[in-house]
């Protein structure tokens, strides 16, 4: 039978190496901003190729939540924390996707010149890597009021959102030639909202963690 | 006895007071050293982090004690070498980014800490900040990059006149020495370029020295008029110097301020429309000199204004070639404005006109302008 000391041992592990997947989750965010900005395709490139190594944790951490449960039986709080990590491990998956999304519009739009100067969509790129640290953050404290004030951002990441929504439909009206490129902007603009969105469940999920309620913030 | 016994009691108290002065001292080191350090114990948790690492990672030492470095940083790199020190217990060196707090370069070194039978006591993690020599090193690549893009569209011009020639124009009367004009003309701008390269270059480097002393702004605009009038003429501008009487002497390499003044007079008169004035003034401003050439000509719109200074940036590259500009210009006025202990301030209303102020500083009282260059 598998000790005490063991279990801690293995959960530490854990959540360890989901906060290397946050890491790599944020890298993926930050370089796909850094792609479009700088219009490189090489830059793309390798985030679309460093997603696999995002998808590969998700799987193996889902995997060994499972055996921990299977094995272990925990109860009460540990439950509680397992199966916190398992439901983040999907969130920080997604994000990782959304990343990606935004390294392939890159790819299609690095061929012309940028519609218009980027203002807003690297404002939300900065407000959701900011969300994704302190989400992690609050992960490790068990901090509460931190995910709670983190998950209070999301409504300043949906105001840029309707911002540029607004914005780049002025430039696809005023001139049809420029829709093809507006919409990848807006595509762009829309994973950065969806980002923001599941750094919100990782709020949740922290809160449920430590007080074993689930609520949803941001009704 | 009695006296062994207080001789013991003296060396183990000689003993502790050194222990103590090794730990402040070592203390000392730690909190001083402009190196990042993490100490990790052999489970991996951090035992210690100094204050330039709290500083570059955003991470403050009272927190990170006892938690694992990815708990506090963030960072997967970093993580994978502490890992890899532990596993392989050898030391590993890599270059590693942190985008948070600020963005900045890390040459980073693990060791691992053993003791004398091999056991596994540790890990020690130095990181120095090489920020700034990679910085360097990227404005060195853009130069190089900047500059063969300038370089080849002359080269191209050249070749394009010459292929012409070759292709039988030479024997044209009337063609023939209009394109050989041509290619003089281009020739020109190349050797221009060149010069102004070489210029920047050796006020960049430093490798050019500035001579210390003091210079009448009133004798150097004189020459500068002087040098600028017959094309002022020709398209009806007029040059006007104001305030420059009783100024007093500037301190600095006068070479490179008329240098810096020849070149914001030639802008404001390229750019001038026919009929327009550029005037030259000057005034003092506490301890600095301002001297301020001022065009009517098109001005340079806002967008554009934080931007002039840097070398080769146009605001139209047509119009500047058509001028025979370099693109260098400001660049090279900015430099000697700095290494003359001054600045350089630009104002400008598109359609109005542009001013720019030299700001640099007086000579120290008492110490007067000597006669200038052939005088």
């Amino acid at each position: 039978m598998p000790t005490r000391e063991t279990f801690d041992r293995d959960l530490h592990e854990l959540q360890d190496d989901l906060l290397r997947m946050g890491a790599l989750v944020e890298d993926a965010v930050r370089r796909s901003l850094e792609a479009l900005r700088t219009r490189s395709e090489t830059l793309a490139a390798e985030v679309i190729a460093a997603d696999n190594q995002i998808d590969a944790l998700h799987l193996e951490l889902e995997d060994r939540c499972l055996r921990l449960m299977a094995t272990q039986q925990p109860m009460a709080k540990d439950l509680r924390r397992i199966a916190a990590v398992w439901a983040m491990t999907i969130d920080l998956e997604r994000m990782g996707d959304h990343a990606e999304d935004i390294a392939r519009l890159t790819r299609r739009m690095a061929h012309e010149p940028l519609l218009k100067p980027l203002i807003d969509i690297p404002r939300m790129g900065d407000i959701v890597r900011m969300m994704l640290r302190e989400g992690l953050d609050a992960f490790v404290q068990g901090d509460t009021e931190l995910a709670e004030r983190m998950a209070a951002k999301d409504d300043d990441v949906d105001h840029l959102f309707s911002q540029v929504f607004r914005e780049l439909l002025t430039y696809m009206i005023e001139d049809p030639k420029s829709i093809s490129r507006a919409t990848h902007l807006l595509m762009v603009a829309q994973a950065l909202e969806r980002i923001g969105d599941h750094a919100t469940n990782i709020a949740e999920r922290v809160i449920y963690m430590v007080t074993g309620t689930l609520r949803e913030l941001n009704v | 006895m009695a006296r062994a016994f207080n001789a013991m009691i003296e060396q183990v108290g000689r003993g502790l007071a050194a222990l103590r002065l090794d730990k402040s001292t070592l203390e000392s080191v730690l909190n001083h050293m402009s190196d990042a350090l993490l100490i990790l114990d052999p489970t991996g948790a951090l035992a210690m982090i100094n204050p330039p690492a709290e500083r570059i990672f955003g991470a403050a030492a009272a927190q990170a004690i006892g938690r694992h470095p990815i708990e506090v940083f963030h960072h997967f790199e970093l993580d994978e070498l502490v890992r890899r020190v532990a596993r392989e217990r050898t030391a590993v060196r890599s270059e590693l980014e942190v985008h948070y707090p600020e963005h900045r370069v890390l040459r980073v070194q693990g060791n691992p800490v053993l003791s004398q039978d091999g056991a596994f006591l540790g890990t020690v993690v130095v990181a120095q900040d090489i920020t700034d020599l990679r910085r360097t090193d990227l404005v060195r690549q853009e130069f190089v990059a900047n500059v063969s893009h300038e370089l080849r569209t002359p080269l191209a011009s050249l070749r394009a006149l010459a292929e012409t020639l070759q292709g039988g124009a030479v024997r044209d009367p009337e063609a023939g020495p209009r394109f050989m004009a041509h290619l003089v003309a281009e020739i020109d701008r190349l050797t221009l370029l060149v010069s102004d390269l070489l210029d920047l270059s050796a006020i960049e480097s430093g490798s050019a020295p500035l001579r210390a002393e003091a210079a009448s702004v009133e004798d150097i605009v004189d020459d500068i008029v002087a040098k600028f009038q017959l094309v002022a003429d020709r398209r009806h501008i007029s040059l006007r110097v104001e305030g420059l009487a009783g100024l007093p002497p500037v301190w600095g390499d006068e070479a490179r301020l008329a240098q810096a003044l020849s070149n914001l007079v030639d802008n404001a008169v390229k750019y001038s429309g026919d009929g327009g004035t550029v005037t030259v003034s000057g005034r003092e401003q506490g301890d600095l000199i301002a001297l301020t050439v001022a065009d009517t000509g098109i001005g340079i719109p806002a967008e554009h204004l934080s931007r002039i200074f840097e070398r080769f940036y146009r605001v139209d590259r047509s119009r500047s070639r058509a001028l025979g500009g370099t693109g260098l210009g400001l660049s090279i006025v900015k430099h000697i404005a700095t290494s003359l202990g001054g600045r350089i301030e630009v104002q400008s209303t598109e359609g109005r006109g542009s001013s720019f102020t030299l700001l640099v500083p007086r000579a120290p009282a008492g110490i007067t302008a000597r006669a200038p260059f052939g005088a």
